[in-house]
């Protein structure tokens, strides 16, 4: 992505805050936007990108969360220590759970990650003395800037967005390095990857550690800027909705995790109180995406757009 | 009761569980050596049969005799409608987009059920009564020899279909060698509409025997979708019988963690069996070794 | 001897694919091997890639024991390969899918690439050069920014000869390189191998296109039912009874 591109990408979500100050409803789902966002490019960068599929965002997104909640009120730190600790200790795991399964041929990462987002669910509505069990955590405050003139809520979105635009640079700067082309070729060719010298499985684990990392990092926003968070906040769905969202803007293209993000927290706003729904809706956008738009719709747009070069 | 007296107890739910999980074990090898997909929508397969299970029991009051069959039937011609619709068009795509499908339809299914049938686990009478017959100790319902018995007659079809069918010549030969398969004259569109359809015949049978015994509500898919896949890991799913055992062995884990320590630890015992064995001997307990 | 194979033997499932095959490449040439379908060529060339291990024997390179290491281990030891159904990035440029093959040039790590540091901003560089190099060779730099899925088959081959020159190989491996060329492109092959060979890389090519290897090769190993009949230089072949036995009735410009 060029300067400008980027430039825009960071302008968008700090100008619509500044516009939408004093409507805290549209400001919340803008934070749920950028909090999703993060989660849709982990998502990218994981399965999109180096193409091993997870199902473990919501249990990094829940490790991240309780390390952060722990180290603040607990440890009575600020925010920052708690971020820290979310990226370290959800990078941690994730690696020591990537490095022995990803190890093994096949496509067994995804059920195998789908049955740790299973365990983490269940690990924090049993070890109570430490999460709270079913009850949770709460009293976490959200951080916010001491800018005079601006609500404190903007202040937030205002952090959030150094995060997410953060992960987007991160993640534009990977996929466009040596490193990140060895991750994607995985995805393409392990055969080929190996002529090339390039050591499969130790790149299969950083792709999902890093993945790890930043859904870990999410779930430090989030469990702050909620106030509360309890076993329910972390299920599979939270991993579905952020496939559906990767799938759905372009699972090859970091711009359709952000364009996903944006569309499906809109689309799931009318179903919030209808929470029957949601299951169907992302089921059948995923099978929709999947089928009829198998790009997605970044890619798809994109390659209309650009006239193909002459032969 | 003290522990020693539980055991036989516990021994007979853990085999009629595991009787489940080992024939989901089966399916996830007949899918993945028939197409080198690993289906999650699996467990949810299972619900399609409770649901239809359900409907011909309780809601049109059919004979077993009836209700058994037409419930096979009903999940088989189900998932292979599905199969042809949405897995099919998708045959050329990346492993990865074809995981993401059968990941999509098992969301879907599980939110169409809740949606039309409700989250209120449905439960279907004993098909002989719930008078526990005693033996060695254990009281034993007699669904519980519905679903062993069950499993023996789908096991025997089995054996038939993969020794003396075209189908099942190429399923073993070639498991996950779709070239090799084509040599046999099958070709790969037909092997996966055959792999997931015959999946859902042996979950639609499941279904029948165990739905008494189980509180059949959406949610349930997906720890039968891990427990089937835990088990086909653990016997290896690259072979049919020892992945059977596969799946048995999760039924009596599990029961016997949730006798002995607390049911809350269930899933965690099996994952952590899962994770063990993939780190010591990533073809299965029982697998080939490579 | 720059690559030594030593009595390597394979079987499959009771078919003896590979029975004690041994030969020596010497480092600056180009070593054919070549055999009717089912001679065990491929077989070979994978234990030397790394793809399959022998039952029993050794490969050497430069000395040291090959057959115990990974496909991406042997590449680190710059052996560089090519694959009979070409392995690319399709949906990347070509000049991405050649930098894959200049990976081992760079060092810097995941942290490198996320915080674009400035000495792996210099790797880049020079991944780049290396890969526009090995694409001007194989005179492909024109179609550099052009995606790699749309070229023609022909032209997908030649990048992946191009990937494979990026990493500065000192063995190349080429299998079945000229398979589904027309015969223009077979002939412009050749006249790029041995230009390849000019450079000092030496080169070992399993054909099956017979007017491909006489041409180009130095020395000739040819294969039949997983034994060596025959090894020499290209007239020493042409003139071998055993040769001409086994290719009788093979026309010798097969390109299946």
């Amino acid at each position: 992505m060029g300067k400008l591109e980027l430039g825009i990408y960071l302008a968008l979500p700090v100008v619509a805050g500044f516009l939408l100050q004093g409507n805290d409803y549209a400001l919340t789902i803008l934070a749920f936007m950028l909090i999703y966002g993060v989660l849709a490019m982990a998502t990218t960068i994981c399965t999109g990108h180096a193409g091993q599929v997870t199902l473990a965002q919501a249990g990094f997104f829940g490790i991240g969360a309780y390390a952060a909640v722990l180290v603040t009120l607990d440890l009575d730190l600020p925010f920052v220590f708690g971020f820290i600790a979310s990226l370290v200790v959800s990078g941690a795991v994730g690696y020591a759970l990537g490095v022995p399964i990803l190890r093994v041929k096949g496509h067994f990462l995804g059920l195998i990650t789908l049955a740790f987002t299973q365990v983490v669910y269940e690990v924090a509505l049993h070890w109570e003395s430490l999460t709270g069990g079913f009850n949770g955590l709460f009293g976490m405050t959200k951080p916010v800037l001491p800018i005079p003139g601006i609500e404190p809520l903007y202040s937030f979105i205002l952090i959030l967005t150094a995060f997410w635009f953060a992960v987007l640079l991160a993640a534009d700067n990977l996929v466009h390095s040596r490193y990140g082309r060895a991750m994607h070729m995985l995805k393409v060719t392990e055969q080929g990857a190996q002529a090339c010298g390039i050591n499969v499985s130790r790149y299969k684990s950083d792709a999902f550690a890093l993945s790890a990392a930043l859904c870990g990092g999410a779930g430090a926003f989030y469990g702050h800027f909620i106030g509360y968070i309890g076993p329910d906040s972390f299920t599979i769905d939270v991993s579905i909705a952020a496939i559906a969202m990767a799938i759905v803007g372009g699972i090859g293209d970091l711009r359709g995790a952000i364009l996903g993000s944006v569309l499906l927290t809109f689309l799931n706003e009318p179903l919030r109180n209808h929470p029957l729904y949601q299951p169907v809706m992302y089921g059948a956008v995923i099978l929709l995406a999947l089928i009829v738009l198998p790009e997605g719709i970044v890619p798809s747009v994109l390659r209309i757009a650009r006239p193909r070069p002459p032969a | 009761m003290t522990d020693l007296a539980m055991m036989p107890q516990l021994l007979a739910s853990g085999i009629m569980m595991g009787c489940v999980y080992g024939l989901l074990a089966l399916c996830f090898y007949v899918v993945h050596a028939g197409t080198g997909i690993i289906n999650f929508a699996q467990g949810d397969f299972v619900v399609l049969g409770l649901i239809a299970i359900w409907t011909c029991i309780v809601a049109f009051h059919m004979p077993l005799l009836l209700a058994i069959p037409l419930t096979v039937l009903a999940t088989g011609l189900t998932v292979g409608l599905l199969e042809r619709l949405l897995i099919a068009p998708a045959r050329s795509r990346e492993p990865s987009v074809q995981l993401l499908i059968t990941l999509a339809l098992g969301i879907l299914i599980r939110g169409l059920i809740q949606l039309l049938w409700g989250s209120q686990p449905q439960s279907v009478p004993s098909f002989s009564g719930d008078a526990p017959i005693h033996l060695a100790g254990a009281a034993i319902l007699p669904q519980a020899l519905w679903i062993v018995g069950g499993t023996m007659v789908i096991l025997a079809v089995l054996h038939f279909v993969f020794t003396r069918t075209l189908f099942g010549l190429a399923l073993r030969g070639a498991a996950g060698d779709r070239e090799g398969a084509r040599v046999i004259g099958l070709n790969a569109g037909l092997i996966s509409f055959y792999a997931f359809g015959l999946s859902a015949l042996i979950s639609g049978a499941a279904a029948a025997v165990i739905a008494p015994v189980i509180s059949a509500n959406p949610l349930i898919g997906l720890s039968l979708s891990l427990k089937g896949f835990a088990g086909a890991i653990l016997g290896g799913i690259d072979r049919p019988q020892t992945a059977v055992l596969g799946g048995v062995f999760i039924g009596i884990l599990e029961t016997f963690v949730a006798g002995l320590i607390s049911s809350d630890y269930q899933n965690m015992f099996v994952f952590g069996v899962l994770m063990l064995v993939i780190v010591i001997r990533p073809a299965g307990l029982l697998g080939k070794r490579t | 001897m720059i690559l030594s194979i030593d009595a390597i033997s394979k079987s499959f499932g009771g078919v003896q694919a590979l029975d004690g095959v041994t030969f020596d490449v010497s480092e600056g040439t180009i070593f054919g091997l070549i055999g009717p379908n089912g001679a065990g060529k491929t077989t070979t060339f994978n234990m030397i890639s790394g793809m399959l291990r022998p039952d029993s024997g050794e490969v050497r390179f430069g000395g040291k024991r090959l057959d115990k290491l990974s496909p991406d281990r042997r590449a680190g030891l710059s052996i560089a390969r090519t694959f009979q159904h070409v392995q690319l990035m399709p949906g990347e440029t070509v000049i991405e899918n050649v930098m894959a093959g200049a990976h081992l040039r760079g060092r810097s790590g995941m942290m490198g690439a996320v915080l674009r540091l400035p000495r792996q901003r210099r790797e880049e560089l020079a991944i780049r050069q290396l890969a526009t190099e090995a694409l001007t060779l194989v005179g492909l730099a024109k179609l550099a920014s052009r995606e790699a899925g749309e070229l023609a088959y022909g032209q997908q081959r030649l990048i992946e000869l191009a990937r494979a020159l990026a990493m500065q190989p000192k063995l190349l491996l080429l299998d079945e390189p000229a398979a589904g060329l027309n015969d223009a492109e077979t002939e412009a092959l050749g006249v790029l191998i041995r230009r390849i060979r000019e450079t000092g890389v030496t080169i070992l090519l399993v054909e099956h296109a017979m007017t491909l290897v006489m041409g180009v090769s130095d020395r000739i190993a040819v294969l039949d039912f997983g034994r060596k009949i025959a090894e020499g230089s290209p007239d020493e072949i042409r003139r071998d009874q055993d040769v001409i036995a086994a290719y009788l009735g093979v026309p010798d410009d097969d390109d299946a």
